[in-house]
């Protein structure tokens, strides 16, 4: 299961990020706290596709698709 | 940091930490501000309102020192440019002390930066007034202990503990030390590590995330309520340009008609008549 798939108002811990994404993506989402252990919530999860709302202790950050299916959570 | 000659001091932090709203705070400068990511694209210079002799240097925000885009990459080469060619008396890193864990993982960088280049660093713990009204607080002393630095609490807006910022800067003449840690992680992933145990001790406790903006972007972000107060935005927006403005565009029309009647009888007819008459009055 991934970020992607984490419905509205559900919440999961991260678990590793997928072997494909670039190490500058890696490196970053991790300092933006998307990292191994960490409890995200999905806050908001629009219809038609579009980027979702995570939240990461005070912070709220929009992850579209192709980012959020790299990251996998549990 | 030596007072006898202009010293000069780089702001420094994540973007949306208050970094500009404190430098026109310490300079009496207008450097844009707004409360979204991205504003400080260039590096302004003012000088300290405190003391002449210093200078203060806007560097646009990044997330990290390690740069992952374009804009990033000249931000930071900037920086370590300013640093390695001794451009720099100290460095104040901005964070957000509403989001500590995330603020402390650049501080980090930053301090094991200036390390490396001998250069004192200054955290300013920016956003006093977030906590303030939540009525929390979080251990400013604990966490200079902790990495070994002085830790400034202020609030850019309120201007609380600005008055600090100065003698801070003073006193700040010992680079800092290597911060000392009992976790060992791969270098990947120590900072983080660091920075989360550092944030459950000493930071904030409780819930920090502004509700009112929660609540307006589930409204206006809506599948459909978010389509729905588009179209009526821009149905106001026509309605204000078409028809509730259009007494004044007609007051205009009245006025500029009444002034070509009592202009034109005197200019002599031909093509300076043709002029006045066709291109400034008709054209207006």
């Amino acid at each position: 299961m991934t970020l992607w798939d984490l419905t509205q108002g559900a919440s999961a811990k991260v678990s590793r990020f997928k072997s494909s994404i670039e190490s500058g993506y890696r490196t970053r989402l991790s300092e933006l706290g998307f990292h191994p252990g960490e409890q995200i919530a999905c806050v908001l999860s629009p219809s038609m596709g579009a980027p979702k709302l995570y939240r990461v202790n005070n912070t709220v950050y929009s992850l579209d698709d192709s980012i959020a299916s790299l990251i996998e959570v549990a | 940091m030596p007072t006898t000659q202009a010293s000069r001091i780089a702001l420094i932090g994540s973007p949306n930490s208050g970094k500009s709203l404190l430098f026109n705070r310490l300079t009496g400068l207008n450097q844009k501000v707004a409360n979204f990511p991205g504003i400080t694209v260039n590096i302004a210079s003012g000088q300290s309102l405190d003391n002449k002799a210093v200078q203060y240097l806007d560097f646009p925000g990044v997330y990290s020192l390690q740069a992952i885009s374009g804009e990033e990459k000249v931000a930071v080469e900037a920086f370590t440019s300013a640093l390695q060619d001794n451009l720099l008396d100290a460095v104040v890193c901005v964070i957000d002390i509403t989001r500590l864990e995330k603020g402390l993982i650049f501080a980090l960088q930053v301090l094991e930066t200036c390390h490396r280049h001998s250069i004192p660093v200054l955290i300013a713990a920016n956003m006093l007034d977030v906590l303030d009204q939540h009525g929390m607080q979080f251990d400013c002393s604990g966490l200079s202990k902790a990495l070994r630095v002085s830790v400034l609490p202020l609030s850019a807006k309120t201007g609380a503990g600005l008055e600090q910022v100065s003698q801070s800067l003073a006193d700040a003449t010992v680079p800092p030390e290597k911060f000392q840690s009992d976790i060992i992680a791969s270098d990947d992933s120590v900072n983080h590590l660091h920075a989360q145990e550092l944030a459950e001790k000493y930071g904030p406790k409780g819930d920090l995330l502004i509700n009112t903006q929660t609540q307006l972007d589930s409204f206006f972000l809506h599948s459909w309520l978010g389509g729905l107060s588009f179209l009526a935005i821009m149905y106001l927006l026509f309605q204000s340009i078409f028809t509730w403005a259009a007494p004044a565009m007609d007051g205009v029309e009245a006025s500029i008609q009444w002034l070509a009647s009592v202009v034109l009888p005197l200019v002599p007819a031909g093509v300076a008549s043709d002029f006045v008459s066709d291109a400034l009055f008709g054209g207006l």
